[in-house]
């Protein structure tokens, strides 16, 4: 149980690298791709938690978890009053969903 | 008689319900209800790790990365639930002083992950909608 438990989270912990290179290769929006692999570092975070208690492993969660909340604060700060940044404006115009209006 | 056979019942019964019993019983549960957690974390990063990578060659789009995102952090509040269900069950069985603190540990890591995952969401959701909104609004000319 351990040891698939350990290898779900080292898959997860690839993925969200992966991931997060693909998102920045085709967004170009470094945070956006940063926010995208700690999503998946913390699917990584959660699967080691239901492994074998150990105080490193707890560390770690609570490290991804500390730092998702800083890169929040960090994205709110730096986007000026929570204003919703341009590229997601941007996109919304060109949706098709709007077209319907919806 | 029937006194000496009443109270070998209950002692039958007893040992039916003895602390190791119980304390087997909730561990088998506590290992299914963390699967299942598990199960749900790990298939909602899957899921989302190919929907990523369909997007990034169809769209390139940064907005439509951003429901994708969304998704996944759903699959892991369901699967914390899960998990936290799972620290619930093992209070029931009432351990050594140092397992109670190790669970009250990761119960406390889960519990503000979930709360923090939940506020997320929901500011993500009205940006998003906030955005839309913003879109809606005719551009003016010039």
């Amino acid at each position: 149980m351990s040891g698939l438990v350990d290898a779900l989270a080292l898959l997860c912990t690839v993925a969200g690298l992966v991931a997060g290179l693909i998102v920045l290769s085709a967004s170009r929006v470094p945070l956006l791709a940063l926010g995208v692999a700690l999503e998946f570092w913390t699917a990584a975070g959660l699967l080691r938690l239901a492994g074998p208690f150990t105080w490193q492993r707890l560390a770690t969660a609570a490290a991804v978890v500390a730092l998702r909340r800083l890169l929040g604060v960090g994205l709110r700060a730096g986007r000026g009053g929570g204003a919703p940044p341009r590229w997601r404006v941007r996109a919304v115009r060109a949706s098709p969903l709007r077209a319907r209006g919806r | 008689m029937p006194d000496a056979a009443l109270a070998e019942g209950g002692r039958a019964v007893f040992e039916l319900l003895s602390e190791e019993t119980l304390r087997n019983v909730v561990d088998v549960l506590v290992r299914l209800v963390e699967s299942a957690g598990a199960i749900v974390i790990f298939s909602g990063a899957a899921i989302a790790f190919v929907r990523f990578v369909v997007v990034a060659v169809r769209s390139r789009s940064a907005a439509d990365f951003v429901p994708i995102r969304l998704d996944l952090g759903r699959y892991l509040a369901i699967g914390l639930e899960f998990q936290l269900a799972s620290d619930i069950l093992r209070t029931a069985v009432a351990p050594t002083f140092l397992e109670i603190g190790e669970l009250a540990a990761v119960a406390a890591i889960r519990t503000a992950l979930n709360f923090f995952l939940a506020r997320e969401i929901r500011e993500e959701r009205a940006e998003v909608e906030e955005a839309r909104a913003e879109a809606a609004t005719p551009a003016r000319p010039g």
